[in-house]
Protein backbone atom coordinates (compact mmCIF):
# COMPACT_ATOMS: atom_id res chain seq x y z
CA UNK A 1 0.00 0.00 0.00
CA UNK A 2 1.62 3.43 -0.87
CA UNK A 3 1.48 5.97 2.19
CA UNK A 4 -1.57 8.35 0.43
CA UNK A 5 -3.61 5.30 0.88
CA UNK A 6 -2.16 4.58 4.76
CA UNK A 7 -4.35 5.29 7.65
CA UNK A 8 -0.66 7.42 8.69
CA UNK A 9 -0.86 9.81 5.29
CA UNK A 10 -1.06 13.44 6.63
CA UNK A 11 -3.13 16.01 4.12
CA UNK A 12 0.00 17.51 3.05
CA UNK A 13 1.07 13.98 1.95
CA UNK A 14 -1.97 13.35 0.25
CA UNK A 15 -2.44 16.44 -1.28
CA UNK A 16 1.24 16.39 -2.59
CA UNK A 17 0.75 13.02 -4.31
CA UNK A 18 -2.60 13.41 -5.70
CA UNK A 19 -1.07 17.31 -7.28
CA UNK A 20 1.68 15.37 -8.44
CA UNK A 21 -0.52 12.83 -10.27
CA UNK A 22 0.63 10.14 -8.00
CA UNK A 23 -2.60 8.78 -6.67
CA UNK A 24 -5.99 9.47 -7.83
CA UNK A 25 -8.59 11.56 -5.49
CA UNK A 26 -11.14 8.85 -6.15
CA UNK A 27 -8.59 6.31 -4.85
CA UNK A 28 -7.75 8.42 -1.68
CA UNK A 29 -11.63 8.31 -1.04
CA UNK A 30 -11.98 4.80 -1.34
CA UNK A 31 -9.56 4.23 0.84
CA UNK A 32 -11.21 6.20 3.08
CA UNK A 33 -14.26 4.80 3.51
CA UNK A 34 -13.24 1.31 3.86
CA UNK A 35 -11.16 2.60 6.71
CA UNK A 36 -14.26 4.50 8.14
CA UNK A 37 -16.62 0.84 7.62
CA UNK A 38 -13.59 -1.03 9.86
CA UNK A 39 -13.18 1.64 12.41
CA UNK A 40 -16.44 2.85 12.79
CA UNK A 41 -17.83 -0.38 14.80
CA UNK A 42 -14.93 0.33 17.25
CA UNK A 43 -14.61 4.17 17.54
CA UNK A 44 -18.59 5.65 16.99
CA UNK A 45 -16.38 8.71 15.40
CA UNK A 46 -18.98 9.55 12.86
CA UNK A 47 -22.86 10.08 12.71
CA UNK A 48 -23.06 11.02 8.88
CA UNK A 49 -21.06 9.49 6.00
CA UNK A 50 -21.23 11.16 2.94
CA UNK A 51 -19.65 8.69 0.78
CA UNK A 52 -21.88 9.26 -2.91
CA UNK A 53 -21.50 13.22 -2.68
CA UNK A 54 -17.68 12.49 -1.37
CA UNK A 55 -17.38 9.89 -4.42
CA UNK A 56 -18.86 12.29 -6.89
CA UNK A 57 -16.58 15.24 -6.10
CA UNK A 58 -13.45 13.09 -6.35
CA UNK A 59 -14.76 12.42 -9.60
CA UNK A 60 -14.94 15.50 -10.35
CA UNK A 61 -11.22 16.76 -9.16
CA UNK A 62 -9.82 14.04 -11.01
CA UNK A 63 -11.06 15.06 -14.10
CA UNK A 64 -10.26 18.45 -14.28
CA UNK A 65 -7.39 18.60 -11.90
CA UNK A 66 -5.52 21.42 -10.87
CA UNK A 67 -3.00 22.31 -8.48
CA UNK A 68 -4.69 23.14 -5.06
CA UNK A 69 -3.37 23.06 -1.68
CA UNK A 70 -5.87 20.36 -0.70
CA UNK A 71 -5.99 18.32 -3.66
CA UNK A 72 -8.32 15.36 -2.62
CA UNK A 73 -7.25 15.87 1.32
CA UNK A 74 -10.67 13.87 3.06
CA UNK A 75 -12.02 15.94 5.16
CA UNK A 76 -15.30 15.68 8.44
CA UNK A 77 -16.96 17.57 10.52
CA UNK A 78 -18.05 18.27 13.75
CA UNK A 79 -22.22 17.67 13.19
CA UNK A 80 -23.08 21.28 14.02
CA UNK A 81 -21.72 22.44 10.53
CA UNK A 82 -24.59 22.95 8.06
CA UNK A 83 -24.06 20.36 5.50
CA UNK A 84 -26.01 20.69 2.07
CA UNK A 85 -29.55 18.33 2.19
CA UNK A 86 -28.55 16.84 6.00
CA UNK A 87 -30.07 18.06 9.09
CA UNK A 88 -27.76 19.53 11.43
CA UNK A 89 -27.57 17.30 14.39
CA UNK A 90 -25.59 19.60 16.70
CA UNK A 91 -25.48 16.40 18.71
CA UNK A 92 -28.86 16.38 19.61
CA UNK A 93 -32.15 14.13 19.18
CA UNK A 94 -33.87 17.67 18.16
CA UNK A 95 -31.47 18.82 15.66
CA UNK A 96 -31.65 16.10 13.81
CA UNK A 97 -35.35 16.39 13.36
CA UNK A 98 -34.85 19.39 11.37
CA UNK A 99 -34.75 19.97 7.75
CA UNK A 100 -31.78 19.55 5.68
CA UNK A 101 -29.14 22.45 5.16
CA UNK A 102 -29.46 24.44 2.54
CA UNK A 103 -26.15 24.78 1.70
CA UNK A 104 -22.86 23.64 3.16
CA UNK A 105 -21.49 25.99 6.10
CA UNK A 106 -18.76 28.84 4.94
CA UNK A 107 -15.83 26.61 6.43
CA UNK A 108 -16.38 23.36 4.20
CA UNK A 109 -17.05 25.62 1.22
CA UNK A 110 -13.63 26.97 1.58
CA UNK A 111 -12.17 24.19 2.25
CA UNK A 112 -13.42 22.28 -0.61
CA UNK A 113 -12.68 25.13 -2.60
CA UNK A 114 -8.78 24.00 -1.94
CA UNK A 115 -9.70 20.97 -3.02
CA UNK A 116 -10.46 19.05 0.22
CA UNK A 117 -13.31 16.55 -0.13
CA UNK A 118 -16.03 16.28 2.60
CA UNK A 119 -16.46 12.49 3.96
CA UNK A 120 -18.89 13.30 6.78
CA UNK A 121 -20.53 14.91 10.02
CA UNK A 122 -18.48 13.70 13.52
CA UNK A 123 -20.18 12.69 16.87
CA UNK A 124 -20.03 15.35 19.68
CA UNK A 125 -21.24 16.46 23.04
CA UNK A 126 -24.90 17.21 22.54
CA UNK A 127 -25.39 21.63 21.35
CA UNK A 128 -21.33 21.78 22.33
CA UNK A 129 -22.02 21.58 26.20
CA UNK A 130 -19.84 19.11 27.03
CA UNK A 131 -16.46 18.40 27.90
CA UNK A 132 -16.55 14.49 27.69
CA UNK A 133 -17.19 13.18 24.08
CA UNK A 134 -20.15 11.46 25.55
CA UNK A 135 -23.73 11.30 23.88
CA UNK A 136 -26.89 9.95 25.45
CA UNK A 137 -28.52 9.70 22.02
CA UNK A 138 -25.67 8.90 19.48
CA UNK A 139 -23.68 7.21 22.15
CA UNK A 140 -20.27 7.67 22.85
CA UNK A 141 -17.04 8.53 20.54
CA UNK A 142 -14.70 6.49 21.88
CA UNK A 143 -10.79 6.97 22.37
CA UNK A 144 -9.05 4.59 19.83
CA UNK A 145 -5.69 4.92 22.17
CA UNK A 146 -8.12 2.63 24.54
CA UNK A 147 -11.83 2.27 23.86
CA UNK A 148 -12.55 2.26 26.98
CA UNK A 149 -11.78 5.71 27.69
CA UNK A 150 -13.02 9.29 26.85
CA UNK A 151 -12.27 11.06 23.79
CA UNK A 152 -12.74 15.00 25.42
CA UNK A 153 -15.28 16.99 23.93
CA UNK A 154 -17.28 18.36 22.70
CA UNK A 155 -15.00 17.77 19.35
CA UNK A 156 -15.36 13.96 20.68
CA UNK A 157 -15.57 12.52 17.10
CA UNK A 158 -13.78 14.68 15.55
CA UNK A 159 -10.45 13.87 17.76
CA UNK A 160 -11.53 9.74 17.49
CA UNK A 161 -11.56 10.46 13.70
CA UNK A 162 -7.85 11.52 13.55
CA UNK A 163 -6.76 9.17 16.07
CA UNK A 164 -7.53 6.16 14.25
CA UNK A 165 -6.73 7.11 11.11
CA UNK A 166 -9.66 7.59 9.73
CA UNK A 167 -9.77 11.04 7.92
CA UNK A 168 -6.21 13.14 8.28
CA UNK A 169 -8.20 16.64 8.51
CA UNK A 170 -11.10 17.15 10.88
CA UNK A 171 -13.05 20.85 11.60
CA UNK A 172 -14.18 21.46 15.11
CA UNK A 173 -15.53 24.13 17.28
CA UNK A 174 -14.01 25.38 20.98
CA UNK A 175 -15.89 27.28 23.14
CA UNK A 176 -14.59 26.73 26.39
CA UNK A 177 -11.64 24.03 24.71
CA UNK A 178 -13.50 21.49 22.84
CA UNK A 179 -10.94 21.49 20.34
CA UNK A 180 -8.04 21.74 22.66
CA UNK A 181 -9.29 18.97 25.41
CA UNK A 182 -10.18 16.31 22.72
CA UNK A 183 -6.84 17.14 20.86
CA UNK A 184 -5.47 16.45 24.30
CA UNK A 185 -6.99 13.53 25.24
CA UNK A 186 -6.73 11.68 21.91
CA UNK A 187 -3.04 12.70 21.19
CA UNK A 188 -3.77 14.98 18.35
CA UNK A 189 -3.03 18.26 16.59
CA UNK A 190 -5.32 21.04 17.30
CA UNK A 191 -5.98 25.15 16.40
CA UNK A 192 -8.20 27.25 17.88
CA UNK A 193 -7.78 30.43 16.12
CA UNK A 194 -8.29 33.89 17.82
CA UNK A 195 -11.89 34.49 18.20
CA UNK A 196 -13.11 35.94 15.12
CA UNK A 197 -10.61 34.82 12.45
CA UNK A 198 -12.96 32.32 10.90
CA UNK A 199 -16.27 33.03 9.88
CA UNK A 200 -18.56 30.78 11.82
CA UNK A 201 -21.39 31.29 9.33
CA UNK A 202 -23.59 28.07 8.91
CA UNK A 203 -22.60 26.45 11.89
CA UNK A 204 -25.26 25.66 14.89
CA UNK A 205 -24.02 27.77 17.47
CA UNK A 206 -23.77 27.28 21.15
CA UNK A 207 -22.50 30.96 22.99
CA UNK A 208 -22.05 33.04 20.48
CA UNK A 209 -19.16 35.34 22.43
CA UNK A 210 -17.38 32.33 23.11
CA UNK A 211 -17.80 30.36 19.91
CA UNK A 212 -14.40 29.13 17.68
CA UNK A 213 -14.58 27.14 15.31
CA UNK A 214 -11.10 25.67 14.11
CA UNK A 215 -8.55 22.74 12.53
CA UNK A 216 -8.02 19.57 14.01
CA UNK A 217 -5.21 16.59 12.24
CA UNK A 218 -1.98 14.87 13.17
CA UNK A 219 0.39 17.00 11.87
CA UNK A 220 1.08 21.24 12.05
CA UNK A 221 1.62 21.58 8.69
CA UNK A 222 -2.25 19.91 8.21
CA UNK A 223 -3.20 22.50 10.69
CA UNK A 224 -1.54 25.45 8.40
CA UNK A 225 -2.70 24.26 5.72
CA UNK A 226 -6.46 24.19 6.47
CA UNK A 227 -6.31 27.45 8.82
CA UNK A 228 -4.67 29.09 5.54
CA UNK A 229 -7.32 27.69 3.42
CA UNK A 230 -10.49 29.05 5.60
CA UNK A 231 -9.34 32.51 6.48
CA UNK A 232 -10.35 35.49 5.27
CA UNK A 233 -13.97 37.88 6.41
CA UNK A 234 -17.27 37.41 6.34
CA UNK A 235 -19.83 40.02 6.40
CA UNK A 236 -22.35 37.29 7.05
CA UNK A 237 -20.45 36.27 10.58
CA UNK A 238 -20.55 39.57 12.70
CA UNK A 239 -17.78 38.36 14.94
CA UNK A 240 -15.75 37.55 11.87
CA UNK A 241 -12.94 39.81 11.50
CA UNK A 242 -12.17 42.45 8.76
CA UNK A 243 -8.77 41.58 8.67
CA UNK A 244 -7.04 40.11 5.69
CA UNK A 245 -6.01 36.39 5.51
CA UNK A 246 -2.30 35.86 6.88
CA UNK A 247 -1.32 32.95 5.58
CA UNK A 248 0.82 30.75 7.96
CA UNK A 249 1.95 27.70 5.80
CA UNK A 250 4.73 30.16 3.74
CA UNK A 251 6.78 30.61 7.29
CA UNK A 252 6.19 27.46 9.04
CA UNK A 253 9.34 25.85 9.30
CA UNK A 254 11.13 29.44 9.80
CA UNK A 255 12.00 28.20 13.75
CA UNK A 256 11.87 29.77 17.36
CA UNK A 257 14.53 32.16 16.47
CA UNK A 258 13.16 35.75 18.07
CA UNK A 259 10.14 34.33 19.90
CA UNK A 260 10.17 35.17 23.08
CA UNK A 261 8.48 31.92 25.02
CA UNK A 262 7.46 31.67 28.45
CA UNK A 263 5.99 28.89 30.75
CA UNK A 264 2.45 29.91 32.84
CA UNK A 265 2.85 29.78 36.27
CA UNK A 266 0.77 30.10 39.12
CA UNK A 267 -2.80 28.92 38.19
CA UNK A 268 -1.58 26.65 35.28
CA UNK A 269 1.40 25.36 37.28
CA UNK A 270 -0.73 23.50 40.07
CA UNK A 271 -4.24 20.92 39.62
CA UNK A 272 -2.81 18.43 36.73
CA UNK A 273 -1.27 14.82 36.37
CA UNK A 274 2.16 14.85 36.87
CA UNK A 275 2.23 13.22 33.32
CA UNK A 276 1.22 16.17 32.35
CA UNK A 277 3.92 18.79 34.30
CA UNK A 278 6.19 15.95 32.88
CA UNK A 279 5.24 16.45 29.26
CA UNK A 280 5.30 20.38 29.53
CA UNK A 281 8.35 20.11 31.65
CA UNK A 282 10.08 18.13 28.40
CA UNK A 283 8.61 21.20 26.18
CA UNK A 284 10.36 23.88 27.83
CA UNK A 285 13.58 22.11 28.12
CA UNK A 286 13.30 21.62 24.51
CA UNK A 287 12.30 25.49 24.16
CA UNK A 288 15.22 26.24 26.10
CA UNK A 289 12.55 28.49 28.18
CA UNK A 290 13.54 29.24 31.25
CA UNK A 291 10.74 32.24 32.24
CA UNK A 292 7.63 32.46 33.77
CA UNK A 293 4.64 34.53 33.37
CA UNK A 294 1.70 34.63 35.85
CA UNK A 295 -1.29 35.26 33.84
CA UNK A 296 -3.93 37.33 36.42
CA UNK A 297 -7.08 36.73 37.84
CA UNK A 298 -8.08 33.28 36.53
CA UNK A 299 -10.22 32.20 38.64
CA UNK A 300 -12.34 34.82 37.83
CA UNK A 301 -11.94 34.72 34.53
CA UNK A 302 -13.11 31.19 34.88
CA UNK A 303 -15.88 31.96 36.53
CA UNK A 304 -17.15 34.71 33.86
CA UNK A 305 -16.44 32.21 31.14
CA UNK A 306 -18.92 29.44 33.16
CA UNK A 307 -21.21 31.88 33.45
CA UNK A 308 -21.44 33.82 29.94
CA UNK A 309 -21.81 30.20 29.00
CA UNK A 310 -24.62 29.36 31.08
CA UNK A 311 -26.68 32.30 30.19
CA UNK A 312 -25.88 32.59 26.20
CA UNK A 313 -26.24 28.88 26.17
CA UNK A 314 -29.65 28.43 27.98
CA UNK A 315 -31.03 31.60 26.46
CA UNK A 316 -30.59 29.80 22.71
CA UNK A 317 -32.28 26.86 24.21
CA UNK A 318 -34.95 28.50 26.21
CA UNK A 319 -38.20 27.62 23.92
CA UNK A 320 -36.86 24.08 23.51
CA UNK A 321 -36.34 24.03 26.84
CA UNK A 322 -39.97 24.86 27.46
CA UNK A 323 -41.32 22.22 25.28
CA UNK A 324 -38.98 19.38 24.48
CA UNK A 325 -36.79 18.94 28.35
CA UNK A 326 -37.32 15.11 28.25
CA UNK A 327 -35.64 15.17 24.53
CA UNK A 328 -32.45 16.72 25.93
CA UNK A 329 -29.22 14.69 26.65
CA UNK A 330 -29.76 14.19 30.68
CA UNK A 331 -26.06 15.32 30.73
CA UNK A 332 -27.18 18.59 29.43
CA UNK A 333 -30.75 19.25 30.35
CA UNK A 334 -30.67 20.57 34.10
CA UNK A 335 -27.73 22.24 33.41
CA UNK A 336 -29.14 24.42 30.45
CA UNK A 337 -32.31 25.26 32.62
CA UNK A 338 -30.20 26.23 35.65
CA UNK A 339 -28.37 28.34 33.40
CA UNK A 340 -31.66 29.58 32.23
CA UNK A 341 -32.04 31.11 35.84
CA UNK A 342 -28.66 33.39 36.12
CA UNK A 343 -29.24 36.64 37.44
CA UNK A 344 -28.40 39.21 34.15
CA UNK A 345 -26.24 40.82 36.54
CA UNK A 346 -23.81 38.17 36.98
CA UNK A 347 -23.77 37.85 33.39
CA UNK A 348 -22.91 41.54 32.84
CA UNK A 349 -20.46 41.46 35.12
CA UNK A 350 -18.94 38.53 33.37
CA UNK A 351 -19.01 40.30 30.07
CA UNK A 352 -17.66 43.78 31.93
CA UNK A 353 -14.74 41.92 33.63
CA UNK A 354 -13.96 39.96 30.21
CA UNK A 355 -12.89 43.59 28.88
CA UNK A 356 -10.66 43.74 31.44
CA UNK A 357 -8.95 41.08 31.53
CA UNK A 358 -8.45 40.91 27.64
CA UNK A 359 -6.47 44.09 28.17
CA UNK A 360 -4.58 42.40 30.89
CA UNK A 361 -3.54 39.63 28.74
CA UNK A 362 -2.71 42.29 26.41
CA UNK A 363 -0.35 43.43 28.42
CA UNK A 364 1.44 40.45 29.06
CA UNK A 365 1.90 39.69 25.41
CA UNK A 366 3.89 42.92 25.33
CA UNK A 367 6.98 40.71 27.13
CA UNK A 368 6.14 37.37 25.45
CA UNK A 369 5.18 36.03 22.39
CA UNK A 370 4.16 32.97 23.52
CA UNK A 371 3.34 31.27 26.58
CA UNK A 372 3.41 27.73 27.55
CA UNK A 373 0.58 25.65 29.28
CA UNK A 374 -1.23 22.12 29.74
CA UNK A 375 -4.41 21.41 27.67
CA UNK A 376 -6.49 19.10 29.76
CA UNK A 377 -4.90 18.70 33.44
CA UNK A 378 -5.32 14.49 32.91
CA UNK A 379 -4.93 11.14 30.45
CA UNK A 380 -8.13 10.61 29.14
CA UNK A 381 -10.95 9.27 31.71
CA UNK A 382 -12.87 6.14 31.59
CA UNK A 383 -15.71 6.04 29.86
CA UNK A 384 -19.04 7.03 32.24
CA UNK A 385 -16.31 8.18 34.98
CA UNK A 386 -17.80 11.20 36.71
CA UNK A 387 -15.09 12.38 39.10
CA UNK A 388 -11.28 12.18 39.29
CA UNK A 389 -8.93 12.48 42.04
CA UNK A 390 -5.69 15.03 40.91
CA UNK A 391 -3.76 15.71 43.96
CA UNK A 392 -6.11 14.52 46.69
CA UNK A 393 -8.28 16.86 45.45
CA UNK A 394 -11.72 15.53 43.64
CA UNK A 395 -14.38 17.51 41.34
CA UNK A 396 -16.22 16.33 38.46
CA UNK A 397 -14.84 15.10 35.46
CA UNK A 398 -17.03 17.62 33.10
CA UNK A 399 -15.94 20.68 35.42
CA UNK A 400 -11.70 19.24 35.50
CA UNK A 401 -11.57 18.52 31.96
CA UNK A 402 -11.32 22.20 31.41
CA UNK A 403 -9.48 24.08 33.86
CA UNK A 404 -6.69 25.02 31.70
CA UNK A 405 -8.29 25.87 28.85
CA UNK A 406 -11.74 27.89 29.80
CA UNK A 407 -9.79 30.78 31.18
CA UNK A 408 -7.64 31.14 27.62
CA UNK A 409 -10.80 31.16 25.55
CA UNK A 410 -12.77 33.89 27.54
CA UNK A 411 -10.62 36.88 25.57
CA UNK A 412 -10.26 34.97 22.35
CA UNK A 413 -6.19 34.02 22.47
CA UNK A 414 -5.12 31.51 19.54
CA UNK A 415 -3.98 28.58 20.24
CA UNK A 416 -2.43 24.97 19.47
CA UNK A 417 -3.05 22.07 21.50
CA UNK A 418 -0.38 19.56 21.01
CA UNK A 419 0.30 16.04 21.81
CA UNK A 420 3.58 15.21 23.36
CA UNK A 421 5.26 12.27 23.18
CA UNK A 422 5.62 9.43 24.96
CA UNK A 423 6.81 6.46 25.23
CA UNK A 424 3.70 4.72 27.07
CA UNK A 425 0.61 5.57 28.05
CA UNK A 426 -2.25 7.60 27.09
CA UNK A 427 -1.83 10.97 25.59
CA UNK A 428 -1.29 13.98 27.33
CA UNK A 429 -1.51 17.78 25.57
CA UNK A 430 -0.11 21.08 26.06
CA UNK A 431 -1.05 24.73 24.82
CA UNK A 432 1.34 27.00 23.05
CA UNK A 433 -0.90 30.37 23.84
CA UNK A 434 -0.19 33.23 21.04
CA UNK A 435 -1.43 36.82 21.17
CA UNK A 436 -4.24 37.83 19.22
CA UNK A 437 -4.41 37.14 15.70
CA UNK A 438 -1.05 35.77 15.77
CA UNK A 439 -1.81 32.30 14.81
CA UNK A 440 1.53 32.16 12.68
CA UNK A 441 3.62 32.30 15.97
CA UNK A 442 2.25 29.43 17.78
CA UNK A 443 2.45 27.48 14.96
CA UNK A 444 6.04 27.56 14.33
CA UNK A 445 6.93 26.51 17.74
CA UNK A 446 4.54 23.82 16.81
CA UNK A 447 6.11 22.70 13.89
CA UNK A 448 9.76 23.03 15.68
CA UNK A 449 8.31 20.93 18.01
CA UNK A 450 6.85 18.30 15.76
CA UNK A 451 10.62 18.32 13.97
CA UNK A 452 12.24 17.35 16.85
CA UNK A 453 9.72 14.56 17.91
CA UNK A 454 9.09 16.41 20.70
CA UNK A 455 5.02 16.61 19.90
CA UNK A 456 3.72 14.53 17.20
CA UNK A 457 0.60 12.80 16.74
CA UNK A 458 0.75 8.84 15.59
CA UNK A 459 -2.83 6.65 14.98
CA UNK A 460 -3.41 4.30 17.46
CA UNK A 461 -4.07 1.51 14.42
CA UNK A 462 -0.30 2.61 13.82
CA UNK A 463 0.91 2.25 17.48
CA UNK A 464 -0.88 -1.51 17.89
CA UNK A 465 1.13 -2.52 14.08
CA UNK B 1 -25.91 29.59 53.19
CA UNK B 2 -29.56 28.95 52.20
CA UNK B 3 -31.29 26.45 53.83
CA UNK B 4 -32.94 24.14 50.83
CA UNK B 5 -36.54 25.20 51.07
CA UNK B 6 -35.23 28.70 50.17
CA UNK B 7 -33.19 27.15 46.97
CA UNK B 8 -36.69 25.70 46.13
CA UNK B 9 -38.79 28.86 46.31
CA UNK B 10 -35.67 30.71 44.10
CA UNK B 11 -35.86 28.19 41.69
CA UNK B 12 -39.98 28.17 41.64
CA UNK B 13 -39.48 31.87 41.52
CA UNK B 14 -36.73 32.39 38.82
CA UNK B 15 -38.04 29.88 36.40
CA UNK B 16 -41.53 31.50 36.74
CA UNK B 17 -39.96 34.79 35.77
CA UNK B 18 -38.76 32.98 32.84
CA UNK B 19 -41.88 30.92 31.87
CA UNK B 20 -39.49 28.14 32.21
CA UNK B 21 -41.71 25.09 33.84
CA UNK B 22 -39.43 22.49 35.52
CA UNK B 23 -40.67 19.19 36.15
CA UNK B 24 -40.22 17.36 39.60
CA UNK B 25 -37.63 14.96 38.16
CA UNK B 26 -35.58 17.33 36.81
CA UNK B 27 -35.59 19.88 40.05
CA UNK B 28 -32.97 18.43 41.84
CA UNK B 29 -30.75 18.81 39.25
CA UNK B 30 -31.59 22.25 38.58
CA UNK B 31 -30.85 22.84 41.90
CA UNK B 32 -27.33 21.26 42.30
CA UNK B 33 -26.19 23.01 39.44
CA UNK B 34 -27.56 26.61 40.24
CA UNK B 35 -25.73 26.04 43.45
CA UNK B 36 -22.63 24.89 41.62
CA UNK B 37 -22.82 28.23 39.69
CA UNK B 38 -23.25 29.99 42.76
CA UNK B 39 -19.77 28.64 44.32
CA UNK B 40 -18.21 29.37 40.98
CA UNK B 41 -19.35 32.59 40.62
CA UNK B 42 -17.79 33.77 43.61
CA UNK B 43 -14.89 35.25 42.88
CA UNK B 44 -15.89 37.21 39.84
CA UNK B 45 -18.73 38.60 42.13
CA UNK B 46 -15.94 39.64 44.19
CA UNK B 47 -14.42 41.17 41.70
CA UNK B 48 -14.26 45.22 41.90
CA UNK B 49 -14.81 46.93 38.11
CA UNK B 50 -14.53 50.12 38.02
CA UNK B 51 -17.21 52.50 36.33
CA UNK B 52 -14.97 52.90 33.19
CA UNK B 53 -15.19 49.52 32.34
CA UNK B 54 -17.61 48.53 30.05
CA UNK B 55 -18.88 45.50 27.46
CA UNK B 56 -18.07 45.22 24.10
CA UNK B 57 -21.00 44.54 22.51
CA UNK B 58 -19.65 42.86 19.41
CA UNK B 59 -16.39 41.00 21.27
CA UNK B 60 -13.23 41.79 19.50
CA UNK B 61 -9.97 39.82 20.28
Amino acid sequence: MIRPLSCAATATEIAEAVGAGEVKAAAVVDATLNRLSTAEPKINGFTDIVAARARRRAAEFDGCRSLKPLAGVPFAVKNLFDIEGLSTRAGSKIGAEGPGAKRDATLIRRLESAGAVLIGALNMGEYAYDFTGQNAHYGPSKNPHDTTRMTGGSSGGCGAALAAGEVPLALGSDTNGSIRVPSALCGVFGLKPTYGRLSRTGTFPFVDSLDHLGPMSRSVADLALAFDAMQGPDAADPACSGLAADPTFPRLLEGIGGLRIALAGGYFAEGAESAVFSALARVAEALNVDRTVIIPDVPAARAAAHVITAAEGSELHLQRLRTRPQDFDPATRQRFMAGALIPAAWYLQAQRFRRLFRSRIASLFDEVDVVLAPAAPCIAPRLGQETISINGVEGSVRATLGRFTQPISLVGLPVVSAPVARPTGMPVGIQLIGRSFDEQSILRVAAYLEALGICVSTPASEEDA
Amino acid sequence: MPGESDWHALIDAASGEVGLPIAPEYRHGVIAHYQQTCIIVEPLLAFELGDEVTLMPVFKA
